[in-house]
C-alpha cells in the first residue's frame, strides 16, 4: 500500500538509479579528499592528531610536498564536490520517499538491515553535509567538536553508503532496462528537465563558491563564498591571544636540536633568504597563493645542529589552543621555508609577524604563525 | 545462502557502530546523536512535505507558468538555506572574532540574486507566450 500524495509519474526506480549514479561519483569524491585530508595533517606526528591516535583507523602516510597546490586542490575538490552534491541528494531522496511511507515498514530480517542501512546513509548524508556547510561559514550551532565530528560521520557515512551500493546494484541494474514513456499530458516537468533543474541548482551552489577555492580574479565572482577577501587571515592575533609586546624587540625564535640557541629577528634576517610563490590552503576550502621570503627550515635545522632532521616540533607564541604547535616530517622540512617576509614587505602581524611556518601542500593551520620555538628530532 | 553473502554487512555495519560509538564518546554526545537523528526527520518530515506542499500551490497559482517561478524560486531558497549562517548574519560573531571582518553583504547580494532569477525567468517567459500566440 503507498499513500496516492506521492503520485508524480516522474519518480521511477530508472531515475532514481541515474541520481544514484550521479551522486555516487560525488559522493566518492568527497570521501577520498576527506580522508586524504585527515591524512595530510599527519596525525601519527606529535601533538597533531586532534582524533586520539587510540581512536583512530591506521590509515596515515607521507603527506606530499608536492606539488604545492596539492592540497588547495584536495580540500576544493572536497568543499565543493560536497556542495555541488546537495540538489542531487535532495532529488534523489525526493525521488524515493515514497518508499519511506510503505507498509509493513519491515518484512523481515534481511528488509529490516536494509532499512537500518538507509536510515544511517540519509542521516550521516545529512549530518555531514550539513556540519561541513555551517563549519565553513563559521557558524557552530552544536556543542560538539567539528573535526571529531565530522571524522567520525564519514565513517558511518562511507559504510552505510558502500553497503547501499553493493545492497543495490542488481537494482540499479534491473531499473536501467525500465525507462518507460511518461504520460507527458500530466507532467509539469518532463525527465530531462527535471535534470535540468537538478543541474541548476549544482551549478548555482558552485559558482557561489568555487572562486575563493581558485582564487585570483574568480574570489570575486564566488558571490556567497564566506572568503572573498584576497588575502584571507584565519585568525587574527588578538583573536589569538598574541600581542605587540610578545612580537616586540625582546623576541627571539628558540632553535633547538643538538644545539639550543635562539635568535632574533634581525639575526634571521641576516642568514641567506629564500623567496617562494606558495599557497595557504584551508580545510574549509579557500586558498590564497602569496610570495614568501624567509630562511628555510633545513638551514635552520643545520643551525641547530641537526642537519637532515627528521622530525620538526613548531610551537606558536599563541598561548591556548589546539593548534598552537604542529609537527612536521623531513620532506616537509626539506620542502618548507619560516618566511619572515610576504610580498615584498614583512608580515603583517595577523599574518603571523615575527616569523611564520610556510610549507607547500601543507593545510593552512598547520602553517603555524608567531613561531616562537623549533625543535628538530633527527 | 552462507556466510559470504552477508560478509559485506557483518564488516560495514560492526564499522558504522563502531564510529557511532567513538562518536559518542566525545563532547557533546547527545547534541551529535540529537543532529543525526534530527538530519533525517527535519528532511523526511519537514522539509519535503514543506516543499511539496508549497509546489502544490504555487502550481495551482502558476498554472502554465509554473516552471517559471518553480526554478528561480528553488535557486533562491536553495541558496538562502546553503548559505544561511552568512546571509542571515548567524556566523556574524564567530567570523568577526576570528578574522577581524564582517560577513557584510550577503543579504543585500542574495535579494539581487533572486531578483535577477526572477526577471530573467519572467522574460523567458514573455518571450515563450509571445513566440507562441503572435496575435497578442
Amino acid at each position: 500500500m503507498t499513500f496516492t500524495v506521492w503520485r508524480s509519474p516522474l519518480r521511477s526506480p530508472w531515475l532514481t538509479s541515474v541520481l544514484g549514479v550521479v551522486l555516487l561519483v560525488l559522493f566518492a569524491l568527497v570521501i577520498v579528499t576527506g580522508f586524504l585530508s585527515h591524512a595530510a595533517y599527519m596525525p601519527d606526528l606529535p601533538h597533531n592528531a586532534i582524533v586520539p591516535a587510540g581512536r583512530d583507523l591506521p590509515l596515515t602516510f607521507g603527506w606530499p610536498t608536492s606539488p604545492s597546490w596539492l592540497y588547495a586542490l584536495t580540500q576544493g575538490v572536497h568543499t565543493n564536490a560536497g556542495l555541488v552534491a546537495i540538489p542531487f541528494l535532495l532529488a534523489k531522496l525526493w525521488s524515493v520517499i515514497p518508499k519511506l511511507f510503505e507498509y509493513p515498514p519491515v518484512k523481515g530480517l534481511g528488509h529490516a538491515v536494509e532499512r537500518l542501512s538507509v536510515a544511517l546513509l540519509v542521516s550521516s548524508a545529512g549530518f555531514q553535509l550539513a556540519t561541513g556547510v555551517v563549519n565553513a561559514q563559521y557558524w557552530y550551532p552544536f556543542k560538539f567538536n567539528f573535526v571529531v565530528a565530522h571524522y567520525y560521520g564519514a565513517i558511518v557515512f562511507t559504510a552505510a553508503l558502500v553497503l547501499h551500493v553493493i545492497v543495490k546494484v542488481p537494482a540499479m541494474r534491473r531499473a536501467r532496462a525500465t525507462r518507460a514513456e511518461l504520460p507527458t499530458a500530466q507532467l509539469t516537468l518532463s525527465r530531462r528537465g527535471l535534470f535540468a533543474f537538478t543541474t541548476a541548482g549544482a551549478l548555482t551552489l558552485l559558482a557561489a563558491n568555487a572562486g575563493q577555492s581558485l582564487g585570483g580574479p574568480f574570489r570575486r565572482l564566488a558571490l556567497f563564498a564566506p572568503r572573498r577577501e584576497a588575502f584571507p587571515v584565519n585568525k587574527t592575533a588578538r583573536a589569538a591571544g598574541v600581542t605587540a609586546a610578545m612580537v616586540g624587540p625582546s623576541y627571539r625564535l628558540a632553535l633547538r636540536g643538538i644545539d639550543a640557541t635562539s635568535l632574533s629577528r634581525e639575526q634571521l634576517l641576516a642568514l641567506p633568504q629564500r623567496t617562494a610563490r606558495l599557497p595557504i590552503a584551508c580545510v574549509e576550502g579557500w586558498t590564497t597563493t602569496q610570495e614568501w621570503t624567509g630562511v628555510s627550515l633545513a638551514l635552520l635545522a643545520e643551525h641547530a645542529g641537526a642537519p637532515g632532521a627528521r622530525e620538526l616540533h613548531v610551537e606558536s607564541l599563541q598561548p591556548r589552543g589546539v593548534l598552537r604547535q604542529a609537527s612536521l616530517s623531513g620532506a616537509q622540512i626539506a620542502a618548507g621555508l619560516l618566511a619572515l617576509r610576504v610580498n615584498g614587505e614583512d608580515l603583517p602581524l595577523d599574518h603571523g609577524f615575527p616569523a611564520r611556518i610556510v610549507v607547500p601542500a601543507l593545510p593552512g593551520v598547520h602553517n603555524t604563525k608567531w613561531v616562537s620555538a623549533l625543535t628538530f628530532r633527527s | 545462502m552462507g556466510l559470504r553473502a552477508h560478509l559485506p554487512q557483518l564488516i560495514l555495519l560492526p564499522l558504522a557502530g563502531w564510529a557511532l560509538l567513538q562518536l559518542l564518546g566525545f563532547r557533546g554526545a547527545g547534541n551529535a546523536a540529537l543532529w543525526l537523528a534530527g538530519a533525517v526527520v527535519v528532511h523526511d518530515f519537514l522539509l519535503l512535505p514543506a516543499y511539496s506542499a508549497l509546489d502544490a500551490v504555487a502550481r495551482r497559482a502558476a498554472g502554465g507558468a509554473i516552471n517559471h517561478v518553480r526554478v528561480p524560486a528553488a535557486l533562491s531558497l536553495l541558496v538562502l538555506a546553503v548559505f544561511w549562517p552568512s546571509i542571515s548574519g548567524a556566523s556574524d560573531g564567530a567570523f568577526r572574532r576570528a578574522s577581524g571582518i564582517s560577513h557584510q553583504g550577503y543579504f543585500t547580494r542574495w535579494l539581487l540574486f533572486s531578483a535577477a532569477l526572477f526577471a530573467i525567468s519572467g522574460a523567458l517567459y514573455l518571450v515563450r507566450r509571445t513566440g507562441r500566440d503572435p496575435a497578442t
